[in-house]
């Protein structure tokens, strides 16, 4: 804040103003700030017995278990590995080489907190959720309709500034669920037209599907045409939890979804005729429709999934609010818990209860007293999402190698006992190349752009980040299956944009890099570390045997992206 | 221990118990010593003309239509005259002229005849290819079992395009898109000094040996022996199949130059090759202005380019294991082939070692709008599907687990595959 100097005609001495309040208001500026801006050492010091509870289980379960836990990390695997879990992305070279070169005690824990600080983390977070709740394929109309791939992108952007912003998790969830009006005031919306049908019109299921699976732990879905053969389950459960999403009404613009409401006479959210679902039971109840294997026809009321008393409705209540209060409820058994399991199974790979949306009675937690204490600590920092974050990177679990040691590491895994090596998704992998390769619109297609008639909705060819995304897709329900074949490694090894380098070598030679200075920053843009004397010797002879340094080095950039080290999340 | 066994690991050891001999390629059966002498492996070239083809203007014409009719090679079958070549090629192919299916809208349409079953919003089901490449493929192909080819396009229409997904079979089992006959693979050429490539190799490979000494976990396993698969596909004789001025001129005149010609000739070669399933799409069919005019230009490169296919295939003694498939999502409405019509419309089945030279199905022959319903031996989309599968071999019965643990068949258990061309 600068304060612009005082007119001619006041003094200091004289301005009442200028001797007291602003000198206040400055102080209590600064006071605020140490309040709101915690440093790393409190904000560590208050999860610490968390954090050694966590790890106190997992030694204990290790130990019954008669396996050893790796040993810790070195700060080059840890460095990348948090880089890429929290921001989506790799270091570049000089944020590498700061992390490794501090000599500061608590480096790990205030690299933490800054990654969990930086715009990347929010933007990271944002666009898993959307992959966790967009279909493989996204919805269109089916005569044409191009899919709504910019909507889709607004909804990572918004959950990215509301994950930045340190918004509670329960009120981010409330947020989407409660949603009313045009995409372009709402633009979290689009929620519904994604879990709705093919052609993305909202569906009751398909709201109660992906809720419970995403928020509550739960898989209903099979319950949605019969009773669970399973689990307990049962049609009423499903319907029961679809009822409160029947009033629901929208409209398209031409082919595109464009805003939700809730209405009962059908005004659609700006005011004007939109459609709704053609229901004739009373408010508070569903019917259930034709495609259920089980039971069409017959009408169910809305209840909440554990009770068994159905929800009272009035006759023009609008229902989405009610679910949405009971859901994030402090007394809500699934939906803190939901959020830990599967935060945890984003840093792990593995969920502490497995699948990770499946939580009940019968599927034991690997680690109840963890689960159990982290969900409440959830509750208790009104689902401070970070702060969530910031217990389990800060656990020793976390923190340990992913080499594997002498015998049974596979199940050294299984208990995070290590860490396991996971593929980078198709988006972080999209970004850490860009960075690497300083080619920002790195773009692998095969088209020529010149023609034209490839292009639009009837065209098999994308956008640059459409087609890149299709091809390096990856196995979203286990991060540590290596899905990736002939296609991605012959556009890996011979696309000419990754043969010729983007603009890092170029770079490099601008700034007058001697050849170590140069292997040395590829290795750091890379594998976020220094070369080994044995790396640096190797690259230092085939750069030598070149007449053109540029094109070797590009080379050596080539052979580091190709590495498995760069695509693998140690 | 972690809790009871999972619904997954279950079905899996049950599936286990029921394996079935998986295609060895008949090549390979003969090479390998002692190796045990499977039936030849099915393979299948999907022509897929997407907008919707008129059936009226090609092979279910009626008396009065907008194009003249002719005999073909099988007494009693007719079909329009831009087709002659086909027609000639009777004796190979089965049609199907009562498909009756219910989506009238592009990719939907397109959606249910590629997986047999109509699109949710919830999970993809996989696409025929997919099926064929995880069903019938190598286990370990040096090339995916399943290609695309891109054969052009007269105009960009037909609504969205769809692209085959192998969902819940695996991302292993997604198509390898080739968008030019002409150009082939892509990616193919390490561009620039051979030299200076393998100087780049070596010293990825030193590296890489080391990483795996240190942390040889199965992530970094598969990694590595999938970068050598793709080396190994840059260096191999697969190829050169993709190098069609390796075929004699005439022959290459007889596809014809269109690119869906080119397609054809590069899908026989891929089939000679090992490739399990070869979709080649071709856009621009959605005639509402009319179907006549247009379905005249195409057939000036469709008709010789499928008649030398079958052909071709037939003298190489590869026809009885290749079926081919010739369809749109739908068909048009009767005489002029303006609108979508789902309501009859027609599809074709070549080769695959199916009883040929015959017509299953008819539509009706009313005055007015001829053609408009099915009155013999409707096929849904599911049973086309079946059809399909067993005829290549594979079991529509079989079941795969879909997301949230659900055992799902490859097709429709309501499916009635036409047993009219089984065998």
């Amino acid at each position: 804040m600068s304060w612009t100097s005082p007119p001619a005609r006041f003094s200091i001495s004289d301005n009442p103003m200028r001797r007291f309040f602003l000198p206040t208001l400055r102080m209590l500026c600064v006071l605020t700030s140490l309040l709101v801006i915690q440093p790393a050492a409190v904000r560590s010091a208050e999860i610490k017995p968390l954090v050694q509870s966590i790890d106190a289980e997992i030694d204990r379960k290790l130990k019954d278990a008669k396996l050893t836990p790796a040993a810790l990390s070195d700060d080059a695997e840890f460095l990348r590995r948090a880089y890429l879990d929290i921001t989506g992305r790799i270091p570049t070279a000089k944020q590498a080489a700061a992390f490794l070169d501090s000599t500061e005690a608590d480096k790990r824990a205030k690299l933490i907190n800054e990654l969990l600080a930086s715009a990347n983390y929010g933007e990271q977070m944002g666009r898993v959720w959307r992959e966790w709740i967009a279909p493989a394929e996204l919805p269109s109309e089916g005569n044409g309709g191009n899919q709504p791939l910019v909507a889709t992108q607004n909804l990572s952007k918004w959950f990215a500034q509301r994950f930045n912003a340190g918004d509670g998790w329960d009120k981010i969830v409330r947020d989407v669920l409660t949603v009313n009006g045009t995409l372009k005031d709402a633009p979290q919306g689009i929620y519904y037209s994604l879990v709705g049908d093919d052609q993305g019109k909202p569906l009751p299921a398909g709201a109660a599907r992906n809720i419970s699976s995403l928020f509550m732990g739960v898989q209903l879905q099979c319950a949605e045409c019969h009773n669970d053969p399973f689990k307990e389950w049962k049609q009423a459960d499903f319907w029961g939890t679809a009822a409160f999403f029947r009033n629901m009404s929208w409209k398209f613009n031409g082919r595109y979804f464009d805003g939700i409401g809730e209405a009962f006479d059908v005004p659609g959210p700006d005011g004007k005729k939109a459609t709704a679902i053609n229901d004739k039971s009373p408010n508070g109840s569903i019917t259930i429709p034709k495609e259920a294997f089980k039971n069409s026809g017959t009408i169910i009321p809305a209840k909440f999934v554990g009770n068994t008393a159905p929800y009272s409705a009035k006759e023009k209540q609008p229902l989405r609010p009610v679910f949405a209060e009971w859901l994030t409820a402090k007394e809500n058994p699934y939906f803190a818990k939901a959020f830990v399991n599967r935060t945890w199974a984003y840093f792990f790979a593995r969920g502490i209860v497995n699948p990770v949306d499946d939580m009940r009675d019968e599927n034991v937690p690997l680690l109840p007293e963890t689960l159990q204490k982290l969900t409440d600590d959830f509750v208790a920092s009104n689902y401070d999402v970070r702060r969530l974050m910031r217990c389990i990177t800060n656990t020793q679990a976390y923190q340990r190698s992913s080499r594997p040691s002498q015998k049974k590491s596979g199940e050294s895994v299984a208990l995070f006992g290590r860490m396991p090596v996971k593929l980078m998704s198709a988006e972080i992998l999209y970004d850490s190349l860009k960075l690497a390769m300083t080619d920002p619109g790195l773009d692998l297609r095969n088209y020529d752009a010149k023609d034209a008639g490839r292009f639009g909705e009837s065209s098999p060819v994308g956008s640059p980040y459409d087609e890149f995304v299709k091809l390096f897709t990856t196995n979203e329900d286990d991060a540590t299956d290596f899905t990736h074949g002939i296609p991605q490694f012959l556009a890996l090894i011979n696309h000419p944009r990754l043969r010729t380098g983007g603009k890092t070598v170029e770079g490099l030679m601008k700034a007058k890099s001697t050849p170590e200075q140069t292997v040395e920053a590829l290795y750091l843009s890379t594998l976020s570390r220094r070369p080994t004397s044995e790396e640096a010797t190797e690259a230092q002879t085939f750069v030598g045997k070149s007449k053109d340094p540029v094109k070797s080095y590009n080379g050596v950039l080539w052979m580091l992206v190709n590495r498995s080290e760069f695509i693998l999340v140690r | 221990m972690p809790s009871a066994i999972s619904r997954r690991e279950l079905f899996n050891l049950a599936a286990a118990g029921a394996v079935t001999t998986a295609g060895v390629p008949w090549f390979h059966a003969l090479a390998a010593d002692g190796a045990k002498q499977a039936s030849k492996p099915k393979a299948c070239i999907l022509l897929w003309m997407d907008g919707g083809p008129s059936q009226a203007h090609t092979f279910d014409p009626k008396p009065g239509g907008e194009f003249p009719i002719i005999s073909t090679a099988v007494p009693g079958i007719q079909v329009t005259e831009q087709f002659p070549k086909i027609a000639g090629v009777m004796n190979d192919i089965a049609l199907f002229r009562g498909m009756s299916t219910t989506e009238g809208e592009h990719y939907r349409a397109k959606y249910l005849m590629h997986t047999g079953y109509p699109r949710l919003g919830s999970f993809d089901y996989p696409a025929i290819g997919c099926i064929a490449s995880s069903e019938i493929g190598l286990k370990n192909p040096e090339m995916p079992n399943f290609v695309t080819i891109d054969a052009g396009y007269d105009k960009n229409n037909g609504g969205r395009f769809y692209r085959s997904v192998p969902s819940y079979l695996g991302v292993r089992h997604a198509p390898l898109a080739v968008a030019d006959p002409d150009k082939g693979l892509e990616n193919l050429g390490a561009g620039g000094d051979d030299q200076e490539f393998t100087a780049q190799l070596e010293l990825l490979m030193k590296s890489e040996k080391r990483f795996n000494d240190d942390f040889g976990v199965s992530p970094v396993q598969a990694k590595q022996d999938a970068f050598k698969r793709a080396l190994t596909l840059m260096r191999s004789n697969k190829v050169k199949a993709f190098d069609l001025n390796a075929e004699p001129a005439k022959l290459r005149d007889s596809y014809g130059n269109h690119k869906f010609g080119r397609s054809c000739l590069l899908a026989r070669r891929l089939i000679e090759t090992g490739t399990s399933f070869i979709e080649i799409f071709h856009r621009g069919w959605d005639d509402h202005g009319g179907a006549a005019k247009e379905i005249k230009k195409r057939s000036e490169w469709m008709d010789p380019a499928i008649a030398t296919l079958i052909t071709d295939l037939k003298v190489r003694g590869l026809l009885d294991n290749t079926l081919i498939v010739w369809m749109g999502e739908f068909g048009r409405s009767p005489v002029n082939g303006t609108g979508h019509y789902a309501r009859a419309w027609t599809t074709f089945l070549a080769g695959g070692g199916i009883k040929t030279g015959q017509v299953v199905g008819k539509t009706d022959d009313k005055e007015k709008n001829p053609g408009s319903t099915v009155i013999d031996r409707p096929i849904t989309s599911a049973d086309f599907c079946a059809t399909i599968c067993k005829a290549l071999g594979i079991d529509p019965a079989k079941e795969v687990l879909a997301p949230g643990e659900r055992p799902m068949r490859l097709v429709d258990k309501n499916a009635k595959a036409v047993t009219e061309v089984l065998g």
